[in-house]
């Protein structure tokens, strides 16, 4: 009978291994969130930035650290609360009495991965001070520009729960990231592993970078050649015309967003060892990457809407 | 609901199909109907754009009455189709006024189909045809137009919607006009109104009655033959024989004719000819025979004691008929001497000096009958006569006018002086009416004779000859019966169709167009019962041939149906035409008879995988399928091997059944 054979060029086939060393280094730490690993390794492949929606407690602080220990990554953590400022996530300009100048001191923004945990607890002038310098890859202070180090990845979390008191985030600047994620709860087995396993916190120190920071910009410069068939494009903007179409939602999908669906696919594709991008790369980041950009006529979030879009819309 | 621009665009979607049907009837109707059709159109169009004031009931009413009570006036009866024309055109403009609903709009649309089904069984042309299908073309697409839930379509895409239905029907046209069961005679009428007038020979020649024939470009017959055609000096087609003779007119007499024993004896001599004339509709009961015609084998068709071919019937419908002549034929030889004298007879007070004049060519010439014809054939030769359209006009006495004063004219002038003066001088002598010429037409390799090929000869009756064609035009003008009428006249006269002849790109065209025109009316217009039986006795089915049709028609109709069907199936699927598609989608079809069909949103790999998990032994091989379709259809550069691999692969695909779900 048929055998499945693949004569795969060098090229996808390393990144395949690649990819494949560094889902196994996270799921080493995180036990079963294979997907959440794939979505969150393709949204730094394709140079976005992850949003993680999820209740307190289950391990998104230590998937920001894990993704920063095998992507080799320096790491900041601030965590927003209502009386931060700008200056406390971007630096701010102090007076040096003994050079008689100003000098910029440099804020946790200055890192390579960025984890913003409970963004929406911030007020919108601090929010839109990170939300500035993730879409402009640098910081303007005084006049003078200060770039970002290079990659520059931010993980921000939400918690869902807790709305008193609260910021939340404007449809415009979700738009900011390219992908939202859940966590959710460990299976029981896994659970168990938790209680009675190594300490996670242990296990990350021990954890050796899986990529140095060069083969990590050489797989984001993959990113937007690796091939795309008319038929991919096809479902795609078919997808995207769904949303637009269906006339459940206060708005349809910008074309950002359709160039953000494409982009996270290819990573995919890219992670997966695929050879061209396949509709299943499509599914799997689709539902992270619409659902935090639609908002019904109502106003309110949609739900279930990655399955519901997956299932109307058929394969061309 | 659709909004008002909505309904206003498809209105004049309607409009302009409701225009387009009465056009070709606008001549034949009086003109308040159009203007009537006009100021409905405008009034609707205002009560969409301006909320005009919508005519009640009562008022709708009203007007319906009295304008079929114009019609009936118009016409004195509603049944026919110019009455019948003209009341869908009174309904159509009255309905508009009441157009509301979809309903509305299909009604005014049927009305507009109707139009045009009774423009076709008025015109038969194939240019009328044409703007026909176009006209059901346009009202198709506003039937599309009224008839949508949603927006209307763009132009170009409604018609071409339109345009896709109606060659698909196309087929099915051509099957039922090749099959449907003819009845005997032609399908459609003559076209010809009763009150049309027709141009052409009559019974009666008058000084002047040919010349204006002259100026007719009409075509009065066209004639096919089986080999080559004889020269244009022996293209005499006869069609009447004159022989009475009044001082001025030459008429035909019944009494001459049908004298009991006066059957005149056709001697056959040389090679026949074999011809068809199609003669266009005449009014007439005589056939254009070329001389000298033998007996027809066709049914009904008689030829006279002197030779004058005729038909029962007027011929009111264009008309073919086989025929075969003896061009060197003798007639009536051996005639007794006191039957043909009666053509000598001639009023004795009229023409004076015409016959002193045979008097002194009888004198001159004693006994000899060939020397007298000679003797006036050479005389208008040597004196100064004139051929021409334009003659002078002529008095009491015509033909001593004509002899001795104008000395110009047309054929029947010479033609009418020569027997005049034959007859004085004691030569039996006729006039014969009909036609001399024919201008070929190569692309269809027929002559196409028309009404200005008109002509009169006679025919002198010698003893131990018979009767002889003598024709003095041939003596004033041989290139007259050489090089036809156009050869013959001069640059003054005003003949028809002279601009034409003179730019040879345009006389081509105007060839070509006949012998499109020609091939339609043979093959189109004149496919009857006798062709259908033509053929099917051929295919040696002609022991039941409505059987025979009907089985073909049914049949052919079958297939065409089939194919259709398919053409459309595969048309709303266009991209599947692809190769990898198709084999895809035939595996599609056969795990879909399994109960594994694929969900329109599942991804190839997510299919494998649930269908390895319902059938584990198809696992292996859905895996590997579902692989290589990814790759040929997603990935760079497949290799015509694989697709090869995959088509037969998918071919081999066999789902067993399971043992428990027998005929679920």
């Amino acid at each position: 009978m048929l055998q499945h054979t693949r004569d795969l060029s060098p090229a996808h086939d390393a990144w395949s291994d690649v990819g494949g060393r560094l889902l196994a280094a996270l799921d080493r730490i995180i036990l079963g969130k294979r997907r959440e690993h794939t979505l969150a390794l393709s949204c730094v492949l394709a140079q976005g930035h992850l949003l993680i929606q999820d209740l307190p407690g289950v391990g998104k602080t230590t998937l920001a650290h894990a993704l920063a220990r095998v992507l080799g990554l320096s790491f900041q953590r601030v965590q927003f609360t209502s009386d931060l400022l700008p200056a406390d996530v971007i630096g701010a300009s102090i007076y040096r009495r003994d050079q008689q100048q100003f000098e910029f001191q440099r804020g946790p923004v200055f890192t390579q991965l960025l984890l913003a945990d409970e963004i929406n607890r911030a007020t919108p002038k601090a929010q839109s001070a990170l939300l500035e310098a993730m879409e402009e890859q640098q910081v303007t202070v005084d006049g003078h520009t200060h770039p970002l180090p290079q990659p520059f990845f931010v993980v921000a979390t939400r918690n869902p729960l807790e709305q008193a008191g609260t910021f939340p985030l404007p449809e415009s600047q979700l738009d900011r990231f390219l992908m939202q994620i859940e966590l959710g709860y460990p299976s029981p087995a896994e659970e168990r592993e938790l209680l009675t396993g190594t300490d996670r916190r242990a296990l990350l120190a021990t954890q050796q970078p899986v990529v140095d920071a060069a083969t990590l910009a050489r797989m984001q410069e993959a990113v937007p050649s690796m091939h795309v068939a008319e038929p991919l494009l096809d479902y795609v903007q078919a997808l995207i015309a769904w949303t637009r179409d269906s006339g459940e939602f206060a708005a349809g999908l910008s074309p950002r967003a359709s160039i953000a669906l494409l982009r996270a696919s290819q990573a995919h594709a890219l992670l997966m060892g695929h050879a061209g991008v396949h509709p299943e790369d499509v599914q799997a980041v689709a539902p992270a990457v619409v659902t935090h950009r639609l908002v019904t006529r109502e106003g309110r979030t949609p739900g279930n809407i990655g399955q519901r879009l997956l299932e109307a819309v058929a394969l061309p | 609901m659709s909004t008002g621009t909505e309904t206003l665009h498809r209105l004049l979607w309607i409009m302009a199909a409701l225009a387009a049907a009465t056009l070709p009837h606008v001549t034949h109707l009086p003109p308040w109907i159009p203007l009537l059709l006009g100021a409905c159109m405008l009034w609707r169009t205002g009560m969409s754009t301006h909320r005009l004031w919508v005519p009640p009931a009562w008022l709708r009413i009203v007007l319906a009455t009295g304008c079929f009570g114009l019609v009936y006036v118009t016409y004195g009866t509603i049944n026919g189709l110019r009455p019948g024309s003209a009341l869908l055109v009174v309904m159509m403009a009255l309905k508009l006024l009441e157009t509301r609903r979809r309903r509305d709009y299909v009604v005014l649309l049927l009305i507009a189909y109707f139009l045009i089904f009774a423009g076709l069984l008025r015109w038969q042309s194939p240019v009328v045809g044409g703007y026909l299908l176009a006209v059901a073309w346009l009202t198709t697409a506003a039937l599309l137009q009224a008839t949508r839930d949603t927006a209307p379509l763009a132009p170009a895409a409604v018609l071409g919607l339109s345009g896709r239905l109606i060659a698909g029907a196309i087929p099915v046209m051509v099957i039922l006009f090749l099959l449907f069961p003819r009845v005997p005679g032609p399908l459609w009428g003559s076209g010809l109104d009763d009150a049309s007038a027709v141009s052409g020979l009559s019974d009666r020649m008058s000084p002047g009655d040919i010349t204006e024939l002259g100026l007719s470009d009409e075509i009065a017959f066209r004639a096919r033959f089986d080999e080559r055609p004889p020269p244009a000096r022996d293209l005499y087609w006869r069609a009447l024989v004159l022989d009475d003779f009044d001082g001025r007119s030459w008429t035909a007499s019944e009494r001459t004719r049908q004298r009991p024993g006066r059957v005149e004896q056709l001697e056959t001599l040389g090679e026949p000819v074999h011809y068809e004339v199609v003669m266009e509709p005449h009014r007439q009961r005589w056939v254009f025979a070329l001389e000298r015609p033998g007996e027809s084998t066709m049914p009904g068709v008689t030829r006279a004691a002197d030779l004058r071919m005729t038909v029962p019937r007027p011929i009111n419908d264009r008309t073919s008929i086989a025929l075969t002549s003896w061009p060197e034929a003798r007639v009536d030889v051996n005639a007794p001497r006191g039957d043909v004298d009666d053509y000598l007879r001639l009023d004795p007070r009229s023409n004076p000096r015409s016959r002193a004049f045979a008097a002194e060519l009888r004198a001159r010439h004693a006994e000899d009958d060939a020397a007298v014809i000679d003797a006036l054939l050479r005389h208008f030769n040597r004196e100064e006569f004139h051929y021409t359209l334009l003659p002078a006009a002529l008095g009491e006495h015509p033909v001593d006018d004509f002899l001795f004063a104008t000395r110009e004219g047309f054929c029947e002038h010479f033609a009418s002086a020569f027997a005049a003066v034959m007859r004085a001088a004691g030569i039996p002598t006729r006039v014969v009416l009909g036609y001399q010429g024919g201008e070929l037409n190569p692309v269809g390799n027929y002559l196409v004779i028309r009404q200005s090929d008109a002509h009169a000869w006679n025919e002198v009756w010698l003893d131990g000859r018979g009767w002889v064609r003598i024709d003095p035009v041939a003596a004033v003008a041989p290139e007259r019966v050489s090089l036809g009428i156009h050869g013959a006249l001069g640059e003054r006269d005003p003949l028809p169709g002279r601009a034409l002849r003179e730019r040879p790109m345009l006389y081509r065209a105007a060839q070509l167009w006949d012998a499109a025109n020609t091939w339609w009316n043979d093959a189109i217009i004149g496919y009857d019962q006798a062709s259908q039986r033509d053929w099917l006795s051929r295919l040696g089915m002609e022991r039941r041939p409505l059987t025979a049709l009907v089985a073909m028609l049914a049949i052919a109709l079958a297939v065409t149906m089939i194919v259709l069907a398919a053409v459309l199936v595969r048309n709303l699927a266009p991209r599947e035409r692809d190769r990898v598609q198709r084999a895809w989608q035939r595996l599609g079809r056969r795990l879909g008879a399994a109960g594994l069909a694929r969900a329109p949103g599942e991804s190839p790999a997510d299919w494998a995988r649930r269908v390895g998990a319902a059938r584990p032994e198809l696992a292996g091989a859905m895996h590997a399928l579902a692989g290589l379709y990814l790759r040929l259809r997603y990935e760079p550069s497949p290799r015509a091997a694989d697709i090869d691999r995959f088509d037969r692969a998918t071919r081999r695909m066999h789902v067993p059944r399971r043992a428990g779900e027998n005929g679920r």
